[in-house]
């Protein structure tokens, strides 16, 4: 396998491509996804070569987008559904939540409702208060479903693979501002496993769990403290937030003794909290040197105004603040 | 408000003290004017008495520690106050109302400044960082605060600045607490340097480290010159406390024992390498007839009941024989000689560890009774280290007396700037020709030493005789 570099968009239609290719059974609905391409341009061409019965356009409804897909999934197809924004999902939330992610335990079983909802989600672009949330947490509490946020194209593809081949509802969260970012991916077939936690980064003096778009922006943080002070910041991604491979996160803080957790979304109730109660429920409490440290969105909406909209989440210089502070 | 005990500057030239004894121990009550400790200079022990009434809020430094002179050493306030280092109430003093709430809600306890040694740094509590970045919108669109309602704000007001731990719970993270139960140390005994005023892994380290014990400065410094672990060594210090003594004692357990210099030996050593090295100096030998002088005592101790002390009568011998040597009575000065009025005469007492030489000021005046008793009090007081500042300054010339050990001769060092000082030496029985008969007298051999730059040899052997005429008609030494 030869590597390339290719963007995050492209990894994400390469993963729905080669899985449409290999199974008849999976196709790909949503708004605009097919002589438009989508939104973001994500599914660009893919109607000229697998048509328009695999690459649905739908009509603007969230509900009717869910809850087909849910159907769909239940008898016998692998749909693969697009949320033109994460925001929006809200509208179909009784479907994924009372549908979707009932139907294999109330059937005791003998139902699997494979099926994927891919929205992109975060801030960053301008879009204002209703086009650019971070709500995971919002899927996290919701048992039977996974929620996946990945945070490079090598991990998008991967991991789009491995949740199309899934019999469970999967909540894939692509982030907005990483679909134009490149990385290397390899040609060719291969997954990445769905809740596994990475290290994306070792260290000893902390560990830093963070996912989505804050990954790239910790490490680039836990380098530059690295070569400036010679701290090393361990940096995890869970990359499948539920069920959450809480495994590796508790044995890197036994070893670091302190932890500090980095999302984009709002702090309060957010996905943070429950790492950092993961952490302290755990034996890495007795190693912790240092309170637990959430840095996240503040509590408003993303604002329209492009420099309050930057500093409603985290940036760079609140996180090497946060870190610093801790190690302290 | 807590008021500072410093080290006193007893003299001009005092740099540096030494504790020697705390007479009053934290949480002890001290009224103005009462002696609060002792301290110890190269010159001589004094007390420092209280400057203010109050409680003895804490004690920065133990006994055997060396302190610059005008630095804090303690703190005088209010019962129960906290002492404004931030330092803890030592235990067993009265302590300010607990809060407990403080450690009973789980999502407020987190972890509080234990010492109020920064009351003001609440804003960086645990937390408050924890909203990104510095910027917080003015005014959120929804009117809600961004650290609302979970935020650090619902921390309970106040707990940052309650001043001492007073609930018995040591702030420490839970690394810490594994640790030091693990070392089996005290969580109240390690120094905190977390960011909250916390006990951190590394100060559980640096404790089990240095032993776990608390550890007086000097000690440390002691043990570490000698590669002796503190916490081998058994502290017998406030609290357990190991300080200067314990591992002095400890060293001198082994073979080869190691005391690091008295304030006072490091004066001597510095004063006597001077005077050997800068000093071109001579010592003159003369015998003397001391029968008339031992006669003439005995008599008058008979018939007064009082026995002068010999040193007195060669005290004001000496103090004769300078009022008419100027010489003698000066010092070099770049290109002048300064010579001095006043016949101020240092007499060397000796102690259990060094020498101390008071001065008696004008040893020519008064009698002899009264000069005998003014050098009686001040032997006295240097040997229980009582003698003020200005009674160990300023002589013109000085005397020193081995004769009670045996001493027949030998050559004193001069104490600079003097330009001389006389040896006294055992009285011994002799025979002689006395006019063609053989009688016995008592002679004793006088040595005195010269700075040659100032005195030469022949004035030297003037004033040696002079002082030896006095000896020898000891009458007149009376009028």
């Amino acid at each position: 396998m030869s590597q390339r570099e290719i963007t995050y968009a492209e990894a994400i239609r390469e993963a729905m491509s080669e899985e449409m290719r290999r199974d008849p059974a999976v196709f790909f609905m949503g708004e605009d996804i097919g002589v438009y391409g989508g939104a973001f341009g994500v599914s660009v061409g893919m109607i000229d070569e697998f048509g328009p019965d695999r690459v649905r356009d739908t009509p603007i409804s969230e509900a009717v987008i869910v809850g087909a897909a849910a159907g769909a999934a239940a008898t016998g197809t692998r749909p693969i559904a697009e949320i033109q924004f994460s925001d929006f999902l809200g509208i179909g939330i009784d479907q994924l939540a009372n549908q979707a992610a009932k139907m294999r335990y109330m059937f005791g079983g003998n139902a699997s409702v494979p099926m994927v909802i891919r929205a992109p989600a975060g801030s960053g672009t301008g879009a204002a208060a209703q086009h650019s949330q971070s709500q995971e947490a919002w899927y996290c509490h919701i048992p039977g479903i996974k929620v996946v946020t990945p945070s490079t194209p090598y991990d998008a593809k991967g991991l789009l693979v491995s949740a199309i081949r899934d019999n469970n509802p999967v909540v894939f969260l692509e982030q907005k501002l990483l679909y134009r970012q490149s990385g290397p991916v390899p040609e060719g077939d291969y997954t990445v496993p769905l809740c596994v936690s990475e290290t994306k980064r070792p260290g000893r003096d902390m560990t830093v769990i963070t996912w989505g778009r804050m990954v790239s922006m910790v490490l680039e943080v836990a380098q530059k403290l690295s070569s400036e002070r010679g701290m090393e910041i361990e940096v995890i991604d869970p990359r499948t937030l539920m069920p959450l491979d809480a495994g590796p996160i508790i044995a890197s803080v036994k070893r670091t003794g302190r932890a500090m957790i980095v999302h984009e979304a709002v702090r309060t109730a957010g996905y943070g909290g429950e790492i950092a109660a993961t952490i302290a429920d755990s034996e890495a409490f007795f190693y912790l040197d240092a309170p637990i440290r959430r840095v996240a969105g503040l509590d408003v909406p993303i604002p329209y105004n492009p420099h309050l909209e930057r500093n409603a989440v985290p940036t760079a210089e609140s996180i090497e603040s946060n870190i610093l502070e801790l190690l302290e | 408000m807590a008021t500072e005990i410093i080290m006193p500057k007893a003299g001009m030239a005092m740099e540096y003290g030494t504790i020697t004894q705390w007479l009053k121990q934290p949480g002890d009550y001290v009224e103005a004017g009462e002696p609060l400790l002792e301290i110890e200079t190269d010159k001589v022990s004094m007390e420092v008495e209280a400057e203010t009434s109050g409680y003895v809020l804490g004690i920065l430094y133990d006994s055997g520690d060396e302190v610059a002179v005008t630095e804090v050493i303690g703190y005088i306030g209010e019962e129960g106050e906290p002492m404004p280092s931030g330092e803890p109430m030592p235990s067993g003093a009265p302590s300010p109302a607990v809060a407990p709430s403080t450690a009973a809600a789980p999502t407020t306890a987190v972890l509080v400044p234990s010492d109020g040694r920064d009351a003001s740094g609440a804003g960086g509590a645990p937390g408050a960082g924890g909203a990104p970045g510095s910027v917080e919108p003015a005014g959120s669109p929804l009117g809600v605060s961004p650290d609302s309602p979970a935020g650090p704000s619902s921390r309970p007001a106040g707990t940052a600045a309650e001043g001492p731990r007073s609930d018995g719970k040591t702030p420490a993270t839970p690394a810490a607490r594994r640790a030091a139960a693990a070392a089996g140390i005290d969580l109240p005994d390690i120094e905190a340097t977390g960011r909250w005023g916390e006990v951190r892994l590394r100060d559980v380290e640096n404790a089990a480290t240095a032993g776990a014990k608390r550890v007086s400065p000097v000690a440390r410094r002691l043990a570490q010159i000698h590669d002796v672990q503190p916490d081998s060594v058994v502290g017998t210090g406030p609290g357990g406390r190991v300080v200067k003594r314990d591992v002095l004692g400890h060293i001198s357990a082994d073979a080869e024992t190691a005391v690091p210099l008295t304030p006072m030996r490091k004066r001597i050593a510095e004063r006597m390498s001077k005077s050997h090295t800068t000093i071109p100096s001579v010592t003159l030998e003369r015998e003397t007839d001391v029968s008339a002088l031992f006669e003439l005592r005995a008599e008058l101790a008979h018939e007064t009941g009082t026995s002068l002390s010999l040193t007195t009568f060669f005290l004001r011998a000496t103090a004769l024989a300078l009022t008419g040597a100027p010489r003698m009575r000066s010092r070099i000065e770049g290109n002048q000689l300064i010579e001095r009025r006043n016949i101020d005469v240092g007499v060397a007492v000796a102690l259990e560890d060094g020498l101390i030489v008071p001065v008696v000021r004008d040893a020519q005046t008064g009698t002899m009774g009264q000069l005998d008793g003014r050098l009686k009090s001040l032997v006295e007081r240097a040997r229980a280290g009582r003698l003020e500042t200005d009674e160990v300054q300023n002589a013109v010339f000085s005397i020193t007396n081995l004769g009670m050990f045996g001493i027949t001769a030998f050559t004193p060092l001069i104490n600079p700037p003097e330009a001389g000082i006389l040896g006294i030496t055992a009285a011994r029985e002799r025979l002689t020709l006395d006019d063609g008969a053989v009688v016995a007298r008592r002679v004793l051999t006088l040595c005195l030493t010269i700075d040659h730059r100032i005195v030469d040899g022949a004035d030297g052997a003037r004033f040696l005789s002079d002082i030896a005429g006095h000896i020898e008609r000891p009458l007149c030494l009376l009028v």
